[in-house]
């Protein structure tokens, strides 16, 4: 009897759980996008795809969008090969400053990108530290590079995205099978058929993953085309422009090729992930770090690591350095002479400093918490249930991801600019709370994914175990699947919480005066010809991120 | 995993409790007034286009002067789609700045409260709607100038039809299809053709400008930067910022003033229809268009003023007035740039 009352009760509280988190993606990513979808499609003569015909007619329409397309495919690769490499090298093989590097690794995605892009344009601009050190080492009249176009922003993707890969990877790694491992070796099996067979399937799901987010954020990324892209356009900032001049139409038409494209993508890899998924065995023994004994090769690999990472850190030590430069000392000169705390003090002394900076924390902690409510519960019916809707579901949680920044933010003002019955018959825009909630239907994906990537580890026949054993659904969850899943949520929250906090795009569409975030007095200043201003706004959020996020990752065990 | 959730429920209790103490204590008292009452409000909310300075500034004295709170943000090129997006739930109550041909676009939209200030009376026609609806405050002209120490005074360009002269290849530099004094300064230009009918003309006037161009950026600050580092001799920008990086940031750089004149801008300020402290927003467009204001922003931030008065006041540049003003019709622009812009930036500039 007891039993059978605890079954139902777990029974409601599944359908609860069933029902609380379709309303939430429906209202909040679902209902929004489809009015957008809605208005590529409106005319004054009712429902047309007139839209879509004058936008593909038009030959610089079609350049755009295979830019577009071709930068995305460039960020995945770039950032695989990076991130991927570098997951190995940290996690491994064992060398002394793994730990140190595997932090300083993980900076880049602390620092908003509008600053990135302006600390690269700093170092490799044409009048750049680096740029001018190279011409003058080597005496060159002409400049060694051109840091524009498609490269130059490809060159910021693959600095700012190899980090999910990079985690992701790392993350995977962790679950390979030693055992399995050492029974191939003994059983005579080549390196590359180990590699194949043992490793590969273990990281697939992060590939996979990463790929997806890298993709995304490659195709929908502003701030890099717009301050570096010169003449070549993509679809976001085309998005940007159709909105300015108020081509409304178009811009709904651009979005939705958008997230088309970002779909196409995602069903693409969907598929091949699952082609390729493995059930992993219950013992598992974590492998040990492999030391390079060859000491010409430790030393090359050494060489090698040492590069990436002065190249990884040079941005974020330009960014520090510049924060320190004298403002009207340095427009003209190439190297920085005069430093002083002036920036800082101008930051500290204005009126109405401090708020920025709470109300960045304050959204980002909201966001975050939102994102492991929904995201936690969403992640284990996808991976772990039999449930009939989790087809939709899933669509439902990655739909954000095909939508750029700046579409997450058109979508809650034109869902949100009416009473909506999704939260009660109110009105958000204008409100406190709602971008906050922009920031959390943008790291959606990212927390399930991220889930996802060790729920995938997760072996099923605990489970079972566990309930043959007569544990409950919601006692399973707590006791079994939380703990190994931990690593994956608290990962995903860091994540999720790092990027909201530096998030530039859909905190300048929402914004208003209660909830003014820190990324927009930064860019502020930089509009207002102080580069060294907005450089030190982006030191204090390398150091909030930093402080917050290592507080968090201690907390993981 | 427990003390995790446990830390950022308390952060967010934390952060959230500061945050939020500060807003909505004013809400309800506010909308709890009668129409009748002329009364000012506790605050008001403004939407602008201005630099934080200059916005602290000016709250700061309204603040002082009627004890209204000012809260303020600075939207730049989001600011009509900010106000368009809220029109059914107004949040501010006072839009301050943007160029005269968008407040002639969002009138149309019916998104302002018609309200003429008394300081009105005393500027010129050009300067303010006829109607009432909104009302310069700001000069904003878009200036041809160059790095002095890269080209003299007799290489320099004279007038804008110079910016497609084959000399200058390679040595313009832009801001991009975003920024507005480029759209403003591009459809300025683009209009001289359309006025006598030659449009085919002006675009291969656009055309040979953009073979000149060496790069379009998204950004003053850098744009300055790579005039002042020598990546590019020849550019435009609006008055006060060349005035503020030759002052502030000790570039060498020298105004033209153009043949055919500059375009000049005008930034006005209105009452956004519907507004929910509308006394004070009424009170916030008196003050600031005021002769007295007005003399303060030119003097301290190179603002050219509307009011005869305030240029009597202001600095001295702005008496000698050493500037041709361009020919240009806003109310025709206005109806015309969208479709302009459109077509430089993705048939054009993409190239």
């Amino acid at each position: 009897m007891d039993r059978v009352i605890r079954y139902f009760k777990n029974d409601i509280l599944k359908h609860i759980i069933y029902i609380g988190v379709f309303w939430i993606l429906i209202g909040f990513v679902l209902y929004p996008a489809f009015n957008t979808f809605l208005s590529s499609l409106k005319s004054q003569d009712g429902l047309t795809l007139k839209y879509y015909k004058d936008f593909f007619s038009n030959k610089n329409n079609i350049t755009v969008v295979v830019n577009t397309i071709k930068l995305g495919l460039a960020t995945v690769l770039v950032c695989g090969v990076i991130g991927t490499g570098l997951a190995f090298y940290v996690n491994y093989f064992d060398f002394k400053y793994n730990n140190i590097i595997n932090k300083l690794l993980l900076t880049p995605i602390m620092i908003p990108g509008v600053i990135i892009v302006i600390a690269f344009i700093q170092l490799y601009g044409e009048s750049g530290l680096i740029t001018s050190t190279i011409e003058l080492l080597f005496n060159l009249d002409k400049h060694p590079y051109s840091f524009k176009g498609f490269y130059g922003i490809l060159f910021i993707h693959a600095y700012t995205q190899y980090v999910y890969f990079y985690l992701n990877v790392s993350v995977s790694i962790g679950y390979i099978d030693y055992s399995t491992i050492e029974a191939a070796k003994n059983l005579g099996a080549s390196k590359l058929k180990i590699f194949t067979s043992v490793i590969l399937p273990t990281i697939t799901p992060a590939l996979a993953t990463s790929s997806i987010l890298t993709f995304m954020s490659g195709i929908g990324s502003f701030s890099a085309p717009n301050l570096l892209g010169h003449n070549y356009k993509v679809l976001s900032t085309q998005i940007l422009l159709a909105k300015t001049n108020n081509y409304m139409e178009i811009a709904s038409v651009q979005v939705m090729i958008l997230l088309f494209t970002g779909l196409v993508f995602l069903t693409l890899l969907r598929h091949y992930e699952r082609s390729t998924k493995i059930e992993m065995s219950v013992k598992g023994k974590a492998i040990r770090p492999v030391k390079i004994k060859d000491p010409k090769k430790r030393k090359i690999y050494m060489a090698l690591a040492g590069f990436v990472i002065l190249t990884i850190i040079l941005p974020i030590l330009t960014i520090f350095l510049l924060s320190f430069v004298k403002p009207g000392t340095w427009m003209i000169n190439i190297y920085p002479k005069e430093f002083g705390f002036d920036n800082y003090m101008k930051i500290f002394t204005k009126s109405r400093v401090f708020a920025p900076f709470k109300n960045s924390i304050s959204m980002s902690l909201w966001a975050t918490f939102f994102s492991l409510v929904l995201g936690v519960p969403c992640a284990y019916i996808i991976n772990k249930t039999k449930f009939k809707a989790k087809g939709i579901l899933e669509l439902l949680v990655i739909l954000p991801w095909a939508m750029p920044a700046s579409t997450i933010a058109i979508n809650m003002i034109n869902g949100f600019n009416k009473p909506n019955i999704f939260v009660g018959n109110n009105i958000l825009v204008g409100t406190y709370i709602l971008l906050p909630l922009a920031y959390f239907v943008g790291i959606i994906p990212l927390m399930v994914k991220t889930t996802g990537v060790s729920l995938n580890n997760l072996n099923n026949t605990l489970i079972d175990a566990s309930k043959t054993l007569g544990a409950s659904w919601k006692n399973t969850f707590k006791k079994i699947i939380i703990p190994i899943i931990s690593p994956g949520i608290i990962a995903g929250a860091v994540l999720g919480f790092i990027r909201c906090v530096g998030e530039y795009t859909t905190s300048a569409l929402l914004y208003g005066v209660a909830n003014k975030p820190i990324s927009i007095a930064m860019v502020n200043a930089l509009y207002e010809f102080e580069i060294g201003l907005s450089m030190a706004y982006g030191v204090l959020i390398i150091v909030i991120t930093s402080i917050l996020a290592s507080l968090m990752m201690k907390l993981r065990r | 995993m427990k003390r995790f959730i446990s830390l950022l429920l308390v952060m967010l209790l934390a952060f959230s409790l500061a945050a939020c103490n500060s807003n909505d204590v004013t809400e309800n008292k506010d909308s709890e007034k009668n129409e009748e009452n002329t009364e000012l409000e506790e605050k008001i909310v403004v939407y602008s286009t201005h630099p934080e300075d200059l916005l602290e500034y000016v709250s700061g004295k309204f603040e002082e002067k009627t004890g209204v709170k000012v809260e303020f943000i600075n939207l730049r090129g989001e600011l009509a789609d900010r106000v368009r997006a809220e029109k059914e739930n107004p949040q501010s109550d006072v839009m301050f700045g943007g160029a005269s041909s968008l407040f002639i676009d969002m009138k149309k939209d019916d998104l302002f409260e018609k309200y003429v200030p008394a300081w009105s009376n005393d500027i010129k026609d050009i300067f303010k709607d006829e109607e009432g609806y909104w009302t310069g405050t700001i000069q904003t002209p878009v200036m041809l100038f160059y790095n002095n120490e890269m080209l003299s005074e007799k290489e320099a360009p004279k007038d804008w039809s110079d910016l497609a002269n084959p000399k200058y290849k390679n040595n313009v530099l832009s801001r991009n299809s975003l920024s507005s004094s480029a759209r403003a300064t591009i459809a300025s230009l683009l209009y001289q053709y359309y006025k006598d009918d030659n449009m085919e003309e002006g675009w291969n006037f656009i055309n040979e400008f953009d073979d000149n161009v060496k790069g379009y950026y998204g950004s003053g600050s850098l744009q300055f930067q790579a005039i002042g580092r020598k990546e590019g001799a020849v550019s435009f920008s609006v008055l006060n910022s060349i005035i503020d990086n030759k002052e502030k940031n000790n570039l060498p750089l020298s105004i033209v003033d153009a043949k055919s004149g500059s375009p000049v801008i005008t930034d006005a300020v209105a009452v956004i229809k519907g507004a929910k402290h509308m006394n004070a927003a009424k009170a916030f467009v008196d003050f600031v268009g005021s002769p007295e204001i007005q003399a303060e922003l030119a003097n301290k931030f190179n603002r050219l003023p509307t009011h005869p008065k305030a240029i009597e006041n202001g600095k001295a540049w702005m008496k000698e007035a050493e500037y041709k003003v361009m020919d240009v019709d806003w109310s025709v622009v206005s109806k015309k740039e969208s479709e302009w812009i459109q077509k430089w930036a993705s048939e054009i500039e993409a190239e």
